[in-house]
């Protein structure tokens, strides 16, 4: 016999309440703990700041003021140069002046002694060059981003009147756009896909295509004046904005985008990088066959950076010119770089090194007589030797130095690529 | 005590958290898993079953097509032939399955469904002949993910008697399939061998010629013991499998210009992409059952190993900026782009600049533990208990020996640049977790009203073993509990509505930082379902009220290895809806129907960016990806007694490739997910299979699917378009001793 519907009804009350009761002591949600290892890298806690007396303001003031800036400065002015003796090249070509040779003489040495600095503040790039994908520091050089094919389309755009480079990309542009223009011998296009090639251009005069070269030449040294005023205004700042330099001076001060001063000495750590994976790999170790280039895994004097200018070596040592400079701050030791941090944290012996392998490995670069491309040919040996220096002074960046300094090693430079 | 059919028996097991096998019910069918579509009826939650008659309908091996008579259940398509699917129930994410459980008899199957979620290994439908769809409250009896649902898959069992068959096909592309079984059962003892072997050579065409299919291979042995006592039917079993597959597979696909021109081409950049796989299967059961009690008891061991050796990015020996296939194949034909694309075609030799990297993911999985189920029917404060729990030690683990190698791409063959090969991912990740879950199902007059609790304790351990990496490690424990509470209200005999609310859940992976939430949810549901003499309609509307959503990102979905994000708060609700009847046309023939349609909406309640690249800069209400809003299917068939014929034809609608709606304006987000504002084609699909028996033995079929020969773009994830299936043909022949 069914039982009364009540008696039912507090049974299933009873029973729904007797089961809830349990379900909420037990649905008191979600209980978690961890451990981790120092070097767990999702959620691996910033480095400690070494407890010292160091001063990282110092250090990011004496950096701006003694070497980022002052070479910025001295590059704008050598390009104001060579727009100047670019200017005056092309004006000897179109006139067929009797000063062609000497101008263009001039006009390339003017691309070098431009291209000296650009190369020491490749190890420098830090705030503005690196917004918007390395926007600025693309216009101003896209190495090893280039493509010869595409400057040869913008030789014959460039005649047009209308022709506005601020709009072309950064291929199109800078120093190794002026540099194709102003060193390659050979005057046929370098377009090798079907349809890409410049109308007519092979069936121009050598003479004709000399000077539509020198003409984009001529616009693309005007253009990278304006964009190193850009780069200057950025660090020095306008009436309007706050510079980079005032920004790092005093980073992590008062309503700074930086948390701490170590943060920005990071950003600068970042930068010095650029010997490792461009320097060391790209600049040395591709050409020399430790990665694979265009011979396989043989020494390839096509794969070089500057393989029209015959200037390779050069940027690789004001490349670690520039690093000497950052680790020294300045030219000589008189500023504070990251030497006096080292050895204000009691990293004595990695002070010696570094300086030591720097020294060293300068020396060696200058003595050496050849081009890049020619040594690579005749003596790789010696080219590897410049390779095993500089790898001595990576190698001591990613280990020692970063770790005295509580620095994070960018992710570009976790593993060791060769 | 009647002693009860093997079949019963053993259907109990398949069954055994589900539901008390009844006395009653001595005439269920041996393919059923959930005792009998009556006991559907009064499901508290929704659960559907694909019995083997409705599985040899289409003779699908696809899992996707199998399921598109399932509502609530969305899918993204991505090699055509279903090799690896992606499954997702009421709009989670279907990347590789990993938000669902899958299991085979009862166990779950996929290769480390803790640490590694991604179902790279799933089994082949073709030799199932029952499959279950578990969504709603009912989820909460399985684990460890909660918020969308369960996928079981039920292997042949052992026959009562002698029995045997063969199956035999052919189709396009060279497809073949030879498929045959044996078993008996000579008075306690049983046994089941069973053989699968199926193959293609693909319906892509790489530049320059080669396979695109696959050869898969399946073999299984049952052997069970039934030791019966006065009081009680109790089976020992073991189960021994081995699986494997090689398929010419990649994630390389075109970009739309080109799918436009040939949907099927692939780039000659592809040629040597392979997936290798083997799985091994150990698994002892045992079942006891009382009148009143039952309990099922499981030791399992899975192993699984893959390589997938496969082209994954272009790398410059000089540095600098180098595109990603997915930026390459979105916009071939810029100044930057065009080099790369260029090579990837082969119209162009590869220069330092263009290396292609080709990765060999090897892992290796296991996934081993011991699970115990168990239904009691007991009167308990005067009313009518049923309650169900059980226990789980499980532990599984993923070891990753990822390697890359470089290639240049030269007169249209890859040849290796002769670097040296380097190790990428070393590590592994491990996890033993202990469940729990007990459901009380209370009868009260018409009013069914089923209370439940799950448990979950993870301790998950992550470890690179790479070379001066001891240090990176990670230890974490997570424990939770996840109540559930449903109920069924009778209005007749044959119709009832049912609601029920419970808690969603998903783990993080061992490596994952605890800043990485795990995903949490509360799951509505509310519905009306109506059985009757073939006639069946359900309507369900659910709502899944995220607290956190979290995703992972795996190569399939464009990143390197493994890495999860959170998204916060999101809103997923939607409506699912079947009917089905069967008309007679005369005494001779029958026209049995079924129309199903699912539509979701989805919603994040916050604005953010993140770095997994399906969802990019997300704004308030942006829809979740690879989510379609109405999927349709319409099924139609017209059967005799010695013959049938089927059509199914089903819809799914567009779907987001990426949360984020558009591409920021000039000059462009570096954060932009890199397929903003693209969708998948909509894709209406039809196929068509027919049945005639020769004999009472044999049985002759023929099938098409997509009649039509529709190609769409199934997705662009994680590099470039790739197509749905295109047309098939098949004939078989079916020998049953």
């Amino acid at each position: 016999m069914a039982k009364p519907f009540n008696s039912k009804l507090i049974n299933l009350v009873l029973n729904s309440a007797a089961i809830g009761a349990i379900m909420g002591l037990v649905a008191c949600g979600e209980s978690s703990s961890s451990t981790q290892g120092a070097l767990f890298s999702q959620a691996a806690t910033k480095p400690t700041t070494p407890s010292n007396s160091f001063n990282q303001t110092l250090l990011l003031q004496s950096l701006t003021d003694n070497v980022i800036v002052p070479t910025y400065t001295k590059f704008a002015q050598l390009a104001v140069d060579q727009e100047t003796a670019i200017g005056h090249y092309c004006d000897a070509l179109t006139s067929q002046a009797d000063d062609i040779d000497a101008t263009q003489i001039s006009a390339k040495q003017s691309w070098r002694d431009a291209m000296a600095v650009w190369q020491i503040a490749e190890v420098m790039q830090i705030g503005p060059l690196l917004d918007n994908n390395n926007d600025l520091r693309n216009k101003i050089y896209s190495w090893p981003n280039t493509s010869a094919c595409a400057l040869d389309q913008d030789v014959v755009l460039a005649e047009q009147a209308d022709y506005d480079i601020s709009t072309r990309t950064a291929s199109r542009k800078g120093l190794d756009a002026i540099e194709y223009l102003l060193f390659n011998p050979n005057l046929d296009h370098s377009c090798t896909v079907f349809g890409t090639d410049p109308q007519g251009w092979n069936n121009r005069t050598d003479e004709d295509r000399t000077v539509a070269r020198c003409g984009l030449a001529k616009i693309a040294a005007t253009d990278l004046v304006s964009n190193i005023e850009a780069l200057l205004t950025a660090w020095n700042g306008s009436e309007n904005a706050q510079g980079y330099a005032d920004i790092l001076k005093n980073a992590g001060q008062q309503d700074s985008i930086f948390n701490n001063a170590q943060d920005a000495v990071n950003d600068v750590s970042d930068a010095i990088f650029y010997i490792e994976k461009f320097t060391k790999d790209a600049k040395l170790a591709t050409p020399l066959g430790v990665f694979a280039n265009d011979c396989g895994l043989a020494p390839c004097a096509e794969n070089v950076e500057s393989r029209f200018a015959y200037h390779s070596l050069q940027n690789i040592i004001s490349n670690i010119q520039g690093l000497n400079m950052i680790f020294l701050g300045g030219e000589t030791d008189a500023g504070i770089g990251f030497e006096d941090y080292l050895l204000d944290v009691g990293a004595t012996d990695t002070a010696a090194k570094m300086r030591g392998d720097l020294t060293e490995v300068i020396e060696f670069a200058l003595s050496l007589q050849s081009s890049l491309t020619d040594l690579l040919v005749q003596q790789p040996e010696q080219v590897q030797e410049v390779h095993d220096q500089l790898k001595d002074v990576t190698d001591n960046m990613k280990t020692d130095f970063i770790q005295r300094l509580a620095l994070e090693l960018p992710a570009t430079s976790a593993g060791d690529n060769d | 005590m009647i002693k009860k059919p093997l079949a019963v028996l053993i259907t109990s097991i398949l069954l055994s958290p589900l539901a008390v096998a009844n006395d009653d019910h001595t005439s269920i069918e041996r393919m059923s898993v959930i005792g009998s579509k009556e006991d559907l009826i009064k499901s508290t939650g929704s659960v559907k079953l694909i019995d083997e008659l409705e599985l040899e309908k289409f003779e699908y091996d696809d899992i996707g097509r199998i399921l598109a008579t399932v509502p609530g259940v969305n899918i993204r398509q991505e090699d055509g032939y279903g090799l690896r699917p992606n499954i997702g129930f009421r709009g989670v994410t279907p990347e590789r399955s990993k938000k669902i459980n899958i299991m085979e008899d009862g166990v779950l199957i996929g290769p480390a469904p803790y640490s590694a979620s991604a179902a790279y290994y799933f089994p082949n439908t073709t030799r199932m002949t029952a499959i279950e769809v578990t969504k709603g409250p009912s989820t909460i009896k399985y684990g460890p993910n909660t918020v969308a649902g369960t996928l079981n898959l039920i292997s042949r069992q052992v026959p009562d008697s002698q029995e045997s068959a063969l199956d035999l096909g052919l189709g396009t592309d060279n497809y073949g399939k030879l498929h045959a079984y044996y078993g008996d059962t000579v008075g306690d003892f049983g046994f089941l061998l069973e053989g699968l072997h199926f193959k293609a050579d693909g319906f892509k065409e790489i530049d320059g010629g080669g396979d695109t299919g696959f050869d898969k291979s399946d073999l299984m042995a049952k052997f069970n013991y039934r030791l019966d006592g006065d009081d009680y039917s109790q089976l020992f079993e073991l189960k021994l499998s081995y699986g494997e597959e090689t398929s010419d597979e990649t994630y390389l696909g075109l970009t739309d210009a080109d799918f436009s021109e040939n949907p099927y081409r692939r780039y000659v950049s592809s040629q040597l992409d392979q997936m290798n796989w083997e799985h091994q299967q150990i698994q002892l059961t045992h079942h006891i059952e009382f009148s009143d009690f039952n309990a099922t008891t499981r030791v399992y061991r899975n192993d699984f190993e893959r390589d997938w050796f496969k082209v994954n990015e272009f790398i410059s020996s000089q540095g600098g900026f180098v595109p990603t296939l997915q930026q390459i194949l979105r916009d071939p034909t810029s100044e930057q782009n065009l080099p790369y694309y260029q090579t990837l075609t082969g119209d162009r030799d590869s220069t330092l600049r263009e290396i292609l990297v080709l990765s060999t993911n090897a892992r290796e999985y296991y996934s081993q533990g011991m699970q115990i189920d168990f239904a009691w029917d007991l009167g308990l404060f005067g009313l009518e208990n049923e309650i169900e729990g059980g226990i789980r030690f499980h532990e599984d683990q993923i070891e990753r020996n990822h390697i890359e190698d470089n290639f240049f791409l030269r007169s249209g063959n890859l040849q290796s640049t002769g670097e040296a090969t380097k190790p990428t991912s070393t590590n592994t990740e491990n996890t033993e977790a202990l469940s729990i879950y007990i459901q009380d199902t209370l009868q009260f007059e018409d009013l069914s009203l089923t209370l439940g609790v799950r448990g979950e304790s993870i301790d998950g351990y992550y470890q690179n073993r790479a070379p001066g990496r001891e240090q990176d490690f990670l230890k974490k424990t997570n424990k939770i509990w996840l109540p559930s509470i449903s109920a069924y209200y009778e209005l007749s005999k044959f119709s009832g509505i049912f609601g029920g609310v419970y808690s969603g859940f998903v783990p993080t992976s061992p490596a994952q930082a605890v800043e990485i939430k795990t995903e949490k949810s509360v799951n509505y549901e509310l519905g009306y379902r109506y059985v009757n003499s073939g006639q069946e309609a359900e309507v369900i509307g659910f709502f899944t009220d995220y607290s956190n959503l979290k995703e992972s990102c795996s190569v399939s979905a464009g990143c390197d290895t493994d890495v999860e994000f959170n998204a916060g708060e999101v809103d997923i609700y939607g409506i699912e809806a079947t009917v089905s009847d069967t008309y007679k046309l005369n005494s001779q023939l029958s026209l049995p129907w079924s129309i199903v349609y699912t539509h979701t909406e989805s919603e994040f309640k916050d604005t953010f960016y993140s770095d997994f690249t399906q969802w990019g800069l997300v704004n308030e209400g942006d829809g979740v990806p690879y989510l379609a809003d109405d999927i349709l299917s319409l099924s139609l068939g017209l059967t005799a007694n010695n013959w049938q014929i089927f059509i199914l034809a089903s819809y799914s609608g567009e779907m987001k490739e990426s949360a984020q709606t558009a591409l920021t304006v000039d000059p462009g987000d570096p954060r932009d997910s890199a397929l903003a504002g693209l969708k998948t084609q909509a894709l209406t699909n039809v196929d068509l299979s027919g049945s005639y028996n020769l004999t009472s033995n044999s049985q002759l079929y023929a099938k098409i699917d997509n009649i039509f020969d529709t190609a769409k773009i199934s997705s662009r994830r994680p590099f470039g378009a790739r197509p749905t299936k295109s047309r098939q043909f098949q004939v078989g022949y079916k020998y049953r001793f």
